[in-house]
């Protein structure tokens, strides 16, 4: 027996917990015994297995005793810190309340994360810095969103490509695929005014007179606006103009060579005596003239905003005002204004009054302050009383909708759940669920794959990492695209198609395109465009062969097993590894691959016990994965070696090559489920999970072990918990 | 960018001839330094450099002590300054040490290098450091200027996962501190710097409309912090304290706006100040460009009297970044577990040279700037240096220290000076403070002053 008061592995005495008394405290560790009882990875290998009669009979005890428990505990919705929007909110929810693209938040400082996530009360802090740009950003807000006040006067701004550096991939439509491009300029320009602008496109170079003709193609958003033919001539300036009509906003302005077919990796077979000095085609620079615009016509922004205008033009209305005002701090404040709060408001009408300006001035005046309000910049829930932790309450149907919204879309919510809210109807079960599925429908719910996803699967981090070219000579920026063009389409899949969990673990299917594809070398796929692609042969499926998360966890020059082994233990599995003990001795890198085999050399790193513990567990796993290299291409060698990817799971059950490991993860589904299942609740909650929220988890779990590991009953289970509908005071 | 008006004859050139300045657009500038430039007493400017990963200590600590040393390869770039330099060797961040919380060197590494502190080791609700010893001079020194302090990283944080066994990304992230738990977040992008020294607003704007704009900005932030208060009113202690965090931002920015409302000047002329310096664009790709870019950003920051006080990360800590540019195209962290292999060494003592080339160019930038009786880099007061002196074994005594400049000649340079084992940094920052005429008792670990730094 290990686990006695003598042995104590592990820290654990389970014999003093056979006294029910003493057991009530630890009901955590029985729910854990039940697991890895569960799992097989206890008793460890080596001790000699219980008979299947007697373990599940441990198991049955376990379980039966942990619901016991849960029962009998006086449930506890915990309390969540007031939650500044953070930078992806902050931007959705502007987008939402104006109906205008503008990313003022691209300039706000990085928010800090905690648990995993960028999106926890706690965690979210306010700076100078920070209020500073709130200040601007909603100055900026509203002079793009609304029609009061002088007219923006028509500007000229240059980008040189000098300064701005070249942009060999010109992003070029929403499906992802690009214009590939050498030359290329994109730059990223804040329209003032909805209207028109003139666009002027310089660029050098002579041109190749073998090659085949290379239009240029100028874009606003990744539209292509118009494409001109560029013939062969001198190298110096040439010019091309546009007239668009754009709205105000962030946009982002590009100007490409296109290369009809062309690979960028291949050279031009006809290329000849190629000169890239003289001969290469490049934009030199883009100008942009405007706004020139239609007075007589407001913009949709302006509109939704000012729901009437004055009885008589050019006075100020102060009827009007309250009803503008009580309307759009009902949105911007995501609940109903109090009439205190709109009359406080008319002080700007007032005040533009007096200093001789219009009535649209004094209700921009008003909609700035109502921005930089914490009413709008934190989402704060009221308690009736705060300093009363032990009486748990409902939250207010406003507070439900916002919680729901900030979830699924990081954004705020829309009139439809602002009415439900405001009758009480979104706490019926079936209104719930029936507005998440409508929300998971809606393209908004691409932030949940943003920044859901993009944070649990650590995604994000593709825009920094930087693999080795020599030794990947396929990476670039369009591999990294498309990388993530394939994770963010397969959970998207997976979210609205209501798909089983266990197809993050292994599936049959994924998205790719061209490049990726030949990446894979699964061919038959042509074109940028993503579609979906039934995969066969066991080399591909489910995000652990995802290129992007296998490339997150390389090293820029070599795969890492022990951190592809950390991530499927920690971000997919959920399990919890202590810290690595201090001096530990580094691995011999500059062997690797050479004269040892990077397998060796950790097998004999983990001969030490102290580290066995964990490396057994974290190395099997990353090993498993060693077929594909630090940019996710298969492999069969490394260096001068054969791969060998067997290994046994923490489970005991053992495998030979990634398609079984990830068979085996599939097959025993419940970490997982719990894994995902915790990591919504945080982010959805908006702090992290405490002790008294296990029972909810546990019961989420088991609803969608019923059924399928469905991903949308999961997220229903959630919505419909007590953590997620109520909240209490604090001691 | 080049910007004009159509309706004008003139052709503007870069943002106009004079910035209104604003930032804030309320909050006018306060130029009074500017008036003070022709005069004997400029103010000394306080700045720090982080260089993450330690660095390879056998290149760098110069063999003799005093005057006379000679300069090892990985200072060299710094050569030609040295009589304006003052090398530290001996001083010890204890605080960055274990002290029983296990790994997370490189965490406690760059929050301990300007707080003294040790920090709490928590992923993250309850982030706990202390104030830094740059806002502890904005404390006492911030008001004098339109911007408190400046907060700038060659490379942004990471964006997902954990940063350093257990510790939250907060404090590989951050060097700067303005309280216990709120970390200054560093800026990357240069544009955004220089839009918030030096604003974003109509060159053309009248005297008359200006004022009215102001009074505007100040309605909406006298409103918010009312919002504020009546909304605190009915929270419990952990949102009240949250909002107290957003009032005291908002208060901060009053009082600037209050500071600079005294002083009479109310645009600075760039034009004048730095021809040809044009607003940036973006972040260049290319790490050397970005790096003179901050550097000229922080330059014309002292110049124009924006701002005293500054402190950039080259990179974060336990930064994992590739320099191919110089032929390095393994990242950084990985490196430093060199393990005595002399090919990695090699490789990392061209990364901790690249870095200190960078800086040279900083330095020759102040030191070619006249102010008063001297230039820029004789008024100022620089630390370069790491959290880490060996990024192998992730130790945190004999730390790489270099003082550049001479703080209005009141740091005797010039020399090599090396102090008894176990030295606390903070010392250092303590004599810092007292240099710039901020007399605290003490800041984190320190033990009192250093000696013969200051003459």
């Amino acid at each position: 027996m290990c686990h006695n008061a003598k042995a104590k592995t592990a820290g654990l005495d389970l014999e003093r917990l056979r006294d029910p008394r003493a057991a009530q405290a630890e009901r955590d560790i029985w729910e854990n015994v039940a697991a890895r009882v569960k799992n097989g990875s206890m008793p460890p290998k080596g001790v000699p297995r219980p008979a299947p009669e007697s373990a599940a009979a441990v198991i049955e005890w376990a379980d039966s005793h942990v619901r016991r428990l849960d029962a009998a505990r006086k449930p506890d919705p915990g309390r969540v810190t007031a939650r500044r929007l953070n930078r992806a909110e902050y931007d959705n929810t502007i987008r939402d309340l104006f109906g205008i693209t503008f990313r003022p938040a691209v300039d706000f400082p990085l928010d800090d994360s905690g648990h995993g996530f960028d999106n926890l009360g706690d965690v979210l802090t306010v700076s100078p810095t920070l209020m500073e740009k709130y200040l601007r950003a909603a100055n900026q807000v509203v002079r793009i969103a609304l029609r009061a006040g002088p007219r923006a006067k028509p500007l000229m701004e240059r980008y040189d490509a000098e300064k701005t550096g070249e942009a060999k991939y010109v992003p070029a439509d929403p499906e992802g695929s690009r214009l590939v491009t050498k030359g290329g300029l994109i730059v990223r320009h804040r329209f003032p005014e909805t209207g028109d602008y003139e666009l002027r496109v310089a660029i050098r170079g002579r041109g190749v007179p073998e090659a085949p003709p290379s239009p240029l193609a100028i874009l606003m958003n990744g539209k292509v606006v118009e494409t001109v033919p560029v013939e062969v001539g001198q190298n110096q300036k040439r010019f091309w103009e546009v007239r668009a009509h754009i709205s105000a906003g962030e946009g982002e302005l590009s100007a490409a060579f296109v290369y009809p077919g062309a690979d960028a990796h291949k050279k031009p077979d006809n290329a000849g005596a190629f000169d890239p000095e003289r001969d290469a085609f490049y934009v030199d620079s883009l100008e942009l003239r405007g706004p020139f615009v239609d007075a007589a016509k407001l913009p949709e922004s302006h509109q939704r905003v000012f729901v009437c205008s004055p009885a008589q033009p050019g006075r100020f209305d102060y009827a009007c005002a309250r009803r503008i005002l009580n309307n759009f701090l009902g949105r911007a404040w995501r609940r109903p204004a109090t009439t205190e709060e709109v009359e406080n408001m008319l002080r700007f009408v007032r005040m533009a009054q007096k200093e001789g300006d219009t009535f649209e001035q004094g209700i921009a005046l008003a909609v700035r302050a109502a921005l930089v309000s914490p009413n709008f910049l934190f989402r704060i829930e009221r308690d009736p009383n705060p300093r009363d932790a032990a009486t748990p309450h409902r939250v207010n149907g406003y507070e439900l909708a916002s919680r729901l919204s900030y979830f699924l879309w990081s954004s705020m919510p829309d009139a439809e759940l602002m009415k439900l809210a405001g009758s009480g109807q979104l706490f019926k079960p079936e209104v719930l669920t029936a507005q998440a599925a409508r929300m998971i429908a809606d393209p908004k719910a691409e932030a949940l794959c943003e920044n859901f996803a993009g944070q649990w699967l650590e995604i994000r981090n593709l825009n920094t990492v930087t693999p080795d070219t020599r030794r990947f000579r396929s990476w670039d920026a369009d591999l990294r695209e498309a990388m993530r063009r394939e994770t963010t389409l397969f959970f998207t899949e997976v979210l609205r198609g209501n798909r089983d969990i266990r197809d993050f673990a292994d599936a049959q299917f994924s998205y790719l395109n061209e490049r990726l594809a030949g990446h894979y070398g699964i061919e038959g796929v042509q074109g940028r465009q993503f579609r979906r692609v039934e995969l066969s042969g066991g080399q591909r499926g489910g995000v652990l062969t995802h290129a992007s998360v296998l490339t997150v966890t390389s090293y820029p020059t070599r795969t890492s097993p022990v951190q592809r082994g950390i991530w499927v233990l920690e971000n997919f599995l959920g399990t919890k590894l202590p810290p690595p003990p201090d001096n530990v001795p580094p691995l011999k890198e500059d062997q690797i691959g050479k004269t040892a085999s990077l397998r060796k050399q950790l097998e004999q790193h983990r001969a030490d016990p102290a580290c066995a513990v964990c490396h057994d567990k974290m190395d099997a796993l990353g090993f498993g994965l060693e077929n594909y290299d630090a940019v996710g291409a298969w492999r069969t060698q490394d260096g001068n070696f054969p791969v060998d990817t067997a290994g046994v799971l923490p489970n005991g059950k053992s495998f030979v090559t990634p398609a079984e490991m990830r068979r085996i993860l599939r097959e025993d589904p419940e970490a997982l489920a719990r894994n995902l299942t915790e990591k919504l609740m945080v982010y959805a909650l908006g702090r992290g999970l405490e002790p008294y929220d296990r029972p909810v988890v546990r019961s989420i779990v088991e609803r969608a072990s019923k059924d399928e590991y469905r991903f949308g009953t999961i997220i229903r289970e959630i919505l419909l918990s007590q953590p997620f509908q109520m909240r209490r005071g604090e001691k | 960018m080049t910007q004009k008006h159509l309706s004008r004859r003139t052709l503007l050139r870069g943002f106009g001839t004079a910035i209104a300045l604003p930032v804030l657009d309320a909050m006018s500038p306060a130029f009074a330094a500017a008036s003070k430039l022709a005069g004997t007493n400029s103010p000394t400017r306080m700045m720090f450099c982080y260089v993450p990963n330690g660095i390879i200590m056998e290149d760098w600590t110069p063999k003799t002590s005093g005057r006379s040393f000679e300069m090892l390869p990985i200072m060299k770039p710094v050569e030609a300054m040295r009589q304006k330099l003052t090398v530290l060797t001996g001083l010890t961040h204890n605080t960055g040490r274990a002290l029983g919380d296990g790994p997370g060197d490189h965490a406690r590494a760059a929050s301990t290098f300007l707080t003294g502190m040790h920090p709490k080791k928590t992923a993250a609700a309850d982030i706990s450091l202390g104030m830094s010893v740059d806002q502890v001079a904005v404390q006492a020194l911030g008001r004098n200027t339109r911007i408190s302090s400046l907060e700038l990283t060659l490379e942004p944080g990471r964006q997902a996962g954990n940063c350093d066994s257990g510790y939250s990304c907060a404090y590989s992230n951050n060097i700067s501190w303005r309280s216990p738990a709120t970390p200054n977040p560093p800026e990357t992008n240069p544009r955004v710097i220089f839009e918030r020294m030096f604003g974003d607003v109509d060159p053309t704007e009248t005297a008359a409309a200006r004022a009215k704009r102001e009074r505007y900005e100040k309605s909406v932030l006298d409103f918010a912090a009312e919002d504020t208060k009546r909304l605190q009113a009915g929270l419990g202690p952990t949102d009240r304290r949250k909002l107290d965090e957003y009032l005291t931002s908002i208060r901060d920015i009053e009082l600037r706006i209050a500071a600079a409302e005294k002083s009479a000047a109310s645009s600075v002329n760039l034009s004048v100040l730095a021809p040809g310096f044009e607003k940036p664009q973006g972040i260049p790709v290319n790490y050397a460009e970005h790096a003179r870019l901050m550097f000229d950003l922080m330059a014309l920051a002292a110049r124009a009297d924006v701002t005293r006080i500054m402190t950039l990360m080259m990179a974060r800590e336990g930064s994992n970044r590739a320099y191919r540019e110089i032929g390095v195209p393994d990242g950084h962290h990985g490196l430093t577990h060199h393990q005595n292999n002399a090919e990695w060494v090699a490789k990392i003592k061209l990364i901790n040279a690249y870095h200190v080339e960078q800086f040279a160019y900083f330095l020759k930038k102040l030191d070619s700037i006249p102010e008063g009786d001297g230039t820029l880099l004789d008024h100022s007061m620089i630390v370069y240096g790491s959290g880490l002196a060996d990024g192998n074994r992730h130790t945190h005594h004999d730390l790489p220290v270099l003082l550049a400049g001479r703080a209005n000649g009141k740091v005797a340079s010039g020399r090599h000076l090396v102090y008894g084992k176990e030295t606390p940094m903070t010392n250092l920052f303590l004599t810092m403070l007292d240099v710039m005429g901020v007399r605290t008792g003490e800041l984190g670990d320190s033990s009192g002053e250093l000696n013969h730094l200051t003459v």
